[in-house]
């Protein structure tokens, strides 16, 4: 598996963190078809991570460290819970990353406890402080563009991803296209089936 | 321009329809417009560099342009951070204008010429018409000559059957529904989505001509792409699908009285205190968002037509008149989808294909209307809108598929993994539907303004959206009903999204019509300031989607407007 790593402007950690997060949702997998078994490359090789990044970075508010640190510190409860005595002190520098150390179910796992409100939010980092509904929308999002940037042309940007949004250009084939049957922007198709009702008839009424 | 007679604010669904009106009256009208212009020689790279200051003249429309911009892609279409058609400024290196969201969801709009019309699928059904008697200050039937200009203008037709229309009144049918052959509608039933959008060109079927050429041609080519933007037209005014920059912006610029200015955010509207007339607006003060250029603008009557949240905005960030309903009683149809995914195998005998193929046709061909319930309509959309609107944007559940009392395979929440994999593999064989609830009026629902939190234009706007206990119930009935359907129909599956309540898509209601503003869209409480957006609806019009009707009542607006002031 080759990650591309264009991009420099995140702290290693922040990647990491956001790469497992795409792997968690979606996962690198063997499909089963006619054909036999084929490989369905997930969101991390579609570079879906970056996708993340970039949006997040581009919102009035650029939140993609203060996201890793809130992910980090999911993790950390999940870990504190199920090692109860041991002295684990979550530090926001020693901890980075910490997230993309869980299993992919323990991943899902501390998103979905961010998403119910269960790690204590006196401890996450401006703006998630104590603000439960941005906690939940950054949480919403990071489905929401996983799922946009995966199924969408994103990928076939290429080498261009990392441009401004209006100075990229597809230089590939969108690969997850081949994994839905999407055929891509179309002029038309011939599938016209007649009409149920026509406004002339109802006028004539 | 000499002094204008009339500012429209906004030229999005309302406002370009109010200026068009004004401007064959005879009045000089000028319209600024927040965001990009897509397809206008004066703009030539609208995203790039700054490009033109106005535009006047019909000529400066070109169809080669509009289809560069308007590429089908839907990441560079409908990304809402950074694509096209956002809610943000023309240039997409800056980030998107902020809004503050007091529950989960989001507001999906545009800003450009055409504003959210851009991106909408042209569903244009009349309300629903118990919705509007004794509710509203109109009756319908005052509303029915305003209706029916506006049917012809655009035009309206109900939208051609395509695969997942056929299978959809199959399903309708055999859960018994009946065929509502009416615009008018007065009991539950299915019919074709009355749509602002051309008929299929007469060619479609004829091989002699390529899909490449038809697209070059008068009339819908059944492409799919309604929700991207649809590019496919010999002229920017005969693109298929009519989106105000491409039906009433041409018709407004024919009339060598509307000049339109992108780029230009009005932050405040300028009042005077007048011995006979009160207190009365004369004038806005606007922005540039490429230089950041301040002006005053003054005119005789001031519209505002910015959409149902930034008009309000726009009234509390200008201190006019306190009124308890100003971005009050906000309604959304409280949203939702469910998906049905089926095989080919029992596709084939209803279809004649295996594949619905969600992305041939009218992006929403079809509908049920239940007065008092509210409407289910199907959706195709391009994968990345399909995979984040029914399988990401529900509540995380822990339950997986279960039978449901008829042993139907039935989940509610969000789909992850190697089931999402699976699902979105089905892509062909899936059939959305959308949930769009009659929603109550509830003045708690709201759009204020946080002081605290500035952007360049002022206060940012803040959106409260709570559904009421009856909202809910209803919802969960138009649930059921889809859900029937599909089934009937033969799915295999079926996925209840469970959007989260504050979705906002349809946004309406937030300066009633009765409440902040009179029958004829004037404020009660400051002359020459007309509203001709959705904030004037004085309900969600029974679960109907809301822009014919309130371009209906922008062209009923237009005639007040001359006949009290000129
Ligand atoms: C995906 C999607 C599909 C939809 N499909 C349908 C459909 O099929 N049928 C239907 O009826 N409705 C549909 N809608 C809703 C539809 O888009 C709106 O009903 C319609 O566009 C509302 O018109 P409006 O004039 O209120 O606002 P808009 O169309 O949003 O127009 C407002 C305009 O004002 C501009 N503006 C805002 N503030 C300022 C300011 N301060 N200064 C200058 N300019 C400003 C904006 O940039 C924008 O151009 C859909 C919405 C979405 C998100
Ligand atoms: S289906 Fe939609 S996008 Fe395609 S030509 Fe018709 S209106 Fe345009």
């Amino acid at each position: 598996m080759v990650i591309s790593s264009m991009s420099c402007q995140w702290s290693y950690t922040t990647q990491l963190n956001f790469m497992a997060v795409v792997d968690a949702l979606i996962p690198s997998s063997v499909v089963t078809s006619n054909c036999g078994c084929t490989v369905q490359y997930g969101g991390v090789p579609l570079s879906i991570w970056e996708y993340l990044l970039m949006s997040i970075d581009s919102l009035p508010v650029p939140l993609t460290e203060e996201t890793s640190q809130l992910l980090d510190l999911s993790a950390f409860h999940i870990y504190k819970k199920r090692y109860p005595l041991s002295f684990l002190i979550y530090h926001p520098h020693t901890s980075q990353a910490l997230f993309s150390t869980l299993s992919r179910k323990d991943r899902l796992r501390a998103i979905n406890l961010l998403e119910k409100l269960m790690v204590p939010s006196d401890s996450f980092p401006v703006p998630y402080k104590n603000n439960p509904i941005i906690v939940q929308i950054m949480i919403d999002s990071l489905y929401q563009l996983t799922f946009f940037g995966y199924y969408s042309e994103w990928f076939g940007y290429g080498e261009t991803r990392i441009h401004s949004p209006a100075f990229s250009s597809l230089r590939t084939y969108p690969v997850s296209w081949a994994y839905t049957g999407y055929p891509g922007p179309s002029f038309g198709y011939r599938d016209f089936r007649g009409f149920l009702l026509k406004m002339k008839d109802l006028k004539q009424e | 321009m000499q002094k204008p007679d009339v500012i429209v604010i906004g030229a999005g669904g309302g406002g370009a329809v109010i200026a068009k009106e004004l401007g064959e009256l005879g009045l000089c009208v000028l319209v600024l417009e927040a965001g990009p212009w897509y397809g206008n020689k004066q703009w030539p790279h609208p995203n790039i560099e700054k490009g033109g200051f106005c535009s006047r003249s019909v000529a400066d429309l070109d169809v080669s342009l509009f289809k560069e911009s308007y590429n089908k892609l839907e990441n560079n279409m409908n990304d809402q951070i950074a694509g096209k058609l956002r809610w943000g400024p023309a240039n997409r290196e800056n980030p998107p204008w902020n809004r503050n969201f007091q529950q989960r969801g989001f507001a999906w709009q545009n800003s450009g010429v055409g504003g959210s019309t851009q991106h909408y699928l042209a569903n244009s059904p009349r309300a629903i018409p118990s919705a509007i008697e004794r509710q509203w200050p109109l009756s319908y039937r005052e509303l029915i000559p305003y209706y029916e200009k506006v049917e012809a203008e655009l035009p309206v037709e109900f939208a051609p059957t395509t695969s997942k229309e056929e299978l959809f009144y199959y399903g309708a049918k055999k859960a018994g529904w009946n065929l509502l052959s009416t615009l008018d509608v007065g009991s539950p039933g299915f019919r074709p989505q009355p749509n602002a959008i051309l008929p299929p060109n007469e060619n479609l079927l004829h091989p002699a001509y390529t899909e490449e050429q038809l697209s070059w041609m008068e009339g819908c080519t059944l492409a799919g792409h309604c929700i991207n933007g649809c590019p496919h037209g010999p002229s920017v005014a005969k693109i298929a699908k009519r989106s105000t920059n491409v039906s009433y912006v041409p018709l407004a610029l024919n009339t060598g009285k509307v000049e339109i200015r992108p780029n230009t955010f009005s932050y405040q509207v300028i009042t005077e205190n007048h011995p006979k007339e009160g207190i009365r607006a004369t004038g806005v003060k606007v922005r540039n968002t490429w230089t950041g250029e301040k002006e005053e603008l003054f005119a005789d009557c001031i519209i505002i037509a910015a959409g149902a949240i930034e008009t309000p905005r726009l009234w509390l960030n200008s201190s006019l008149p306190f009124n308890p309903w100003a971005g009050r009683g906000l309604v959304n149809h409280n949203m939702d989808m469910v998906t049905g995914v089926f095989n080919e195998i029992e596709l084939l005998p209803i279809l004649g294909t295996p594949a619905v193929n969600p992305f041939v046709g009218h992006t929403s061909g079809a509908r049920l209307d239940y007065p008092g319930l509210g409407s289910i309509q199907i959706i195709g959309t391009s994968p990345g809108l399909m995979a984040s609107f029914s399988y990401a944007l529900g509540h995380s559940e822990t339950k997986t598929f279960h039978q449901n009392s008829n042993e139907n395979a039935f989940k509610t929440g969000r789909v992850i993994g190697k089931e999402l994999i699976e699902l979105m593999a089905d892509y062909q064989t899936s059939l959305s539907i959308l949930i769009v609830t009659d929603d109550e009026v509830d003045q708690k629902n709201n759009v204020s303004i946080v002081p605290a939190t500035l952007d360049e234009h002022g206060a940012i706007p803040s959106i409260r959206y709570d559904p009421t206990r009856n909202t809910r119930r209803k919802k969960g009935k138009l649930v059921k009903i889809a859900a029937d359907i599909l089934f009937q129909a033969g799915a295999r599956k079926v996925i209840h999204s469970h959007w989260p309540d504050g979705l906002m898509i349809h946004i309406m209601s937030t300066m009633r019509m009765g409440y902040v503003v009179d029958e004829n869209c004037e404020a009660l409480q400051v002359s020459r300031l007309f509203i001709a957006d959705n904030s004037v609806l004085t309900n969600g019009l029974g679960g109907a989607n809301p822009t014919l009707t309130t371009q209906a009542l922008a062209t009923r607006t237009a005639e007040k407007i001359y006949n009290k002031y000129f």
